[in-house]
């Protein structure tokens, strides 16, 4: 079956960038300093700091601390949180759900509308929807996060009340958070869908489609849009590991208890194993959700699995 | 004379865009009975593609009908509205674009493209529509049509896909089918096959056929009628075997001159004619004739008045200031 090829090979290239991966988050850890000093208090005996050194595997050369690490991460140790004393990978998987609740939420919508106002756009250029798509995605693309966080907390939760301004638990205190992350992600889908359903539109298989006299809604939902969709799936995959892992303004604002803010506490507090945790699961999503991808492109376009 | 099935006057194409308005076809007017065959030939720029644009009125952007009337059956085609626009494109006029390989959609079976025309139009059942694409198919030629209802574009060749193409416009028993190029992007072997494809559907479907092409030799062994396009317009317009042998305008001569064909060994003259010069492009049209600055024989007029297309009887008709000088 080509299709189990197609697969293994994908999943090869996977296992690859995951190496990588985690060797360049271990290299960029070394370059921000002797995690060491952190973990012991100020004037603590050069004895003490040895053997510290030896008991976390730092005397060890690189290459050693390397394959330390990975043996580690397949196991998935990725070590012990020296602000709270837990294990990493249990503190990401904690906040996880919060993240995908908030994630999936702002995907949703923003997904739902970018790709919908992008087709109408691109259908009918100029017309009142394509024009309200492009300022609102202007604004949308340059609005700092935070700013637009701040401006949704003033108007709903200080001035009308109708919104919590942080926190969790509720559906209400969804609301605020999924807006502020999706906005700048259904800009962005919606830009490039309407753009690929632009450059679609003028291909001679959209002119045929005409030419046989197909209605306007088939010319653009079977002929037309398929070939846009693949650009706008391989973004919103990778918009989607972002809103779960990156979130970290809208999480801190909203003090929500994602990932997010996990990793900006990590950061306040020089937590290097968190930070380590949360950018390797991160990008083991993306690399999960590429290979995802990848076999929906099959889906959709079945010349992708013949090009192999 | 057969019923006129296509009548079309004074058509002019304007193409709009940031440079202003300038006009790509003009003063086209050609008429075709039921189930005729019209060759028209031209140069790429004389606007033959954009007259095959401009019948089922589906422009590219910027591009629009300016004047002129165009009647399809006796009905009035510019007085359609959409619906009936649509209901024209496939199942009354259809194309054959130029390009297999990329006027089938790629992620729809050939099996779907084929049979929609009939849902949408005849409004068949998808079950019914896949019987009527399994005749069409095999109709083309295709061999396995069981198999090939399930395949998708890009498992065919270019001249397979051509194939399919024809399948797609004959779907709904069209009365007359455009075909733009249909072999330009094939290997010539097929070509011949593809030609003698369409003469064949046309005997057993009795359709109307404008073939727009660049190649002589194509139109030789297809129409009955050749219309001869220079600058938008239709310089010379004629039976095939009047206009190949007895060629009135300067240009037609030197397109039948510049035809490549099997000479005996030895003769005088090996080399092809060519015609000095290029042709025009839209919007720097040369006033008067079009032809003029390439044309060994002009005069007088012809830098000055665009000519008419003078009436030599018997559907023949050359747009040249020589016919008044000399003509009939």
């Amino acid at each position: 079956m080509p299709g189990g090829r197609f697969f293994l090979r994908r999943l090869v290239y996977a296992a690859i960038s995951l190496a990588i991966l985690a060797l360049t988050v271990l290299a960029f850890s070394k370059v921000g300093g002797d995690p060491v000093t952190m973990m012991l208090e100020p004037g603590a005996s050069q004895a003490d700091i040895d053997a510290l050194r030896q008991r976390l595997g730092l005397d060890l050369p690189f290459w050693a601390q390397y394959l330390k690490f990975m043996q580690n991460a397949v196991t998935g140790d990725l070590g012990t949180s020296i602000y709270y004393g837990q294990s990493a990978v249990g503190l990401y998987f904690d906040r996880l759900p919060a993240s995908l609740l908030l994630a999936g939420t702002a995907f949703a919508w923003s997904v739902l509308l970018g790709i919908g106002v992008g087709v109408t756009a691109a259908a009918r250029p100029g017309c009142v929807l394509d024009r309200v798509g492009a300022v609102l995605a202007l604004i949308g693309m340059s609005m700092p996060a935070f700013w637009f966080g701040m401006l949704l907390i003033m108007f709903f939760s200080v001035h009308l009340r109708w919104l919590p301004s942080s926190g969790s638990g509720s559906w209400r205190h969804l609301v605020m958070p999924a807006i502020s992350l999706g906005w700048y992600f259904a800009a962005s889908h919606l830009r490039l869908t309407r753009s690929a359903m632009l450059e679609s539109l003028q291909s001679d298989y959209v002119r045929l489609a005409r030419l046989k006299g197909m209605p306007e809604w088939r010319v653009i939902l079977r002929h037309a849009l398929p070939g846009a969709l693949i650009p706008v799936v391989t973004l919103a995959a990778i918009n989607f590991v972002l809103m779960v892992n990156a979130a970290v303004v809208i999480e801190t604002i909203y003090a929500w208890p994602g990932i997010g803010r996990l990793l900006y506490e990590a950061i306040s507090f020089r937590d290097i194993p968190v930070i380590q945790a949360v950018v390797l699961m991160s990008g083991s999503m993306i690399v999960l959700l590429n290979l995802a991808t990848d076999l929906l492109y099959v889906a959709i376009d079945p010349r992708i699995r013949h090009a192999e | 004379m057969t019923a006129p099935l296509l009548e079309i006057e004074d058509l002019a194409v304007d193409a709009t865009g940031s440079a202003g308005t300038v006009r790509i076809l003009d003063g086209v007017s050609i008429g075709l009975g039921e189930g005729e065959t019209l060759g028209v030939v031209g140069e790429s720029g004389s606007g033959k593609s954009t007259l095959a644009a401009a019948i089922p009125r589906l422009l590219g952007p910027g591009l629009a009908i300016s004047a002129g009337r165009m009647r399809l059956a006796g009905e009035d085609v510019m007085a359609m509205t959409p619906a009936r626009l649509r209901r024209m494109r496939g199942a009354e006029v259809a194309t054959i674009l130029q390009d297999p390989l990329h006027s089938l959609t790629p992620w729809l079976r050939i099996g779907t493209q084929v049979a929609e025309p009939a849902v949408v139009h005849d409004r068949l059942s998808w079950k019914a529509a896949q019987a009527r694409a399994l005749d069409l198919l095999r109709g083309v030629w295709i061999p396995e049509p069981e198999r090939r209802l399930r395949s998708y574009p890009h498992e065919m060749s270019g001249g397979m896909r051509q194939r399919v193409a024809g399948a797609v416009a004959l779907s709904c028993a069209p009365r007359l089918l455009i075909a733009d190029e249909p072999t330009t992007a094939l290997d010539p072997t097929i070509q011949l096959q593809y030609l003698d494809l369409l003469k064949s559907l046309q005997r057993e479907h009795g359709f109307a056929l404008i073939l727009i092409t660049h190649d002589l030799g194509v139109v030789a062994r297809t129409c009955q009628r050749v219309g001869v396009m220079y600058g938008g317009r239709f310089v010379e317009i004629g039976t095939t075997a009047e206009v190949m042998e007895r060629p009135r305008h300067p240009y037609t001569r030197g397109l039948i001159a510049s035809m490549p064909r099997l000479r005996s060994a030895g003769s005088r003259s090996d080399r092809l004619a060519i015609i000095p010069g290029q042709p025009p492009v839209p919007g720097q049209m040369p006033p008067g004739c079009r032809f003029h600055p390439r044309c060994a024989q002009r005069f007088e007029p012809c830098d000055r008045d665009s000519p008419p297309a003078f009436d030599l009887g018997s559907d023949r008709r050359v747009a040249c200031w020589l016919e008044r000088a000399f003509g009939t």
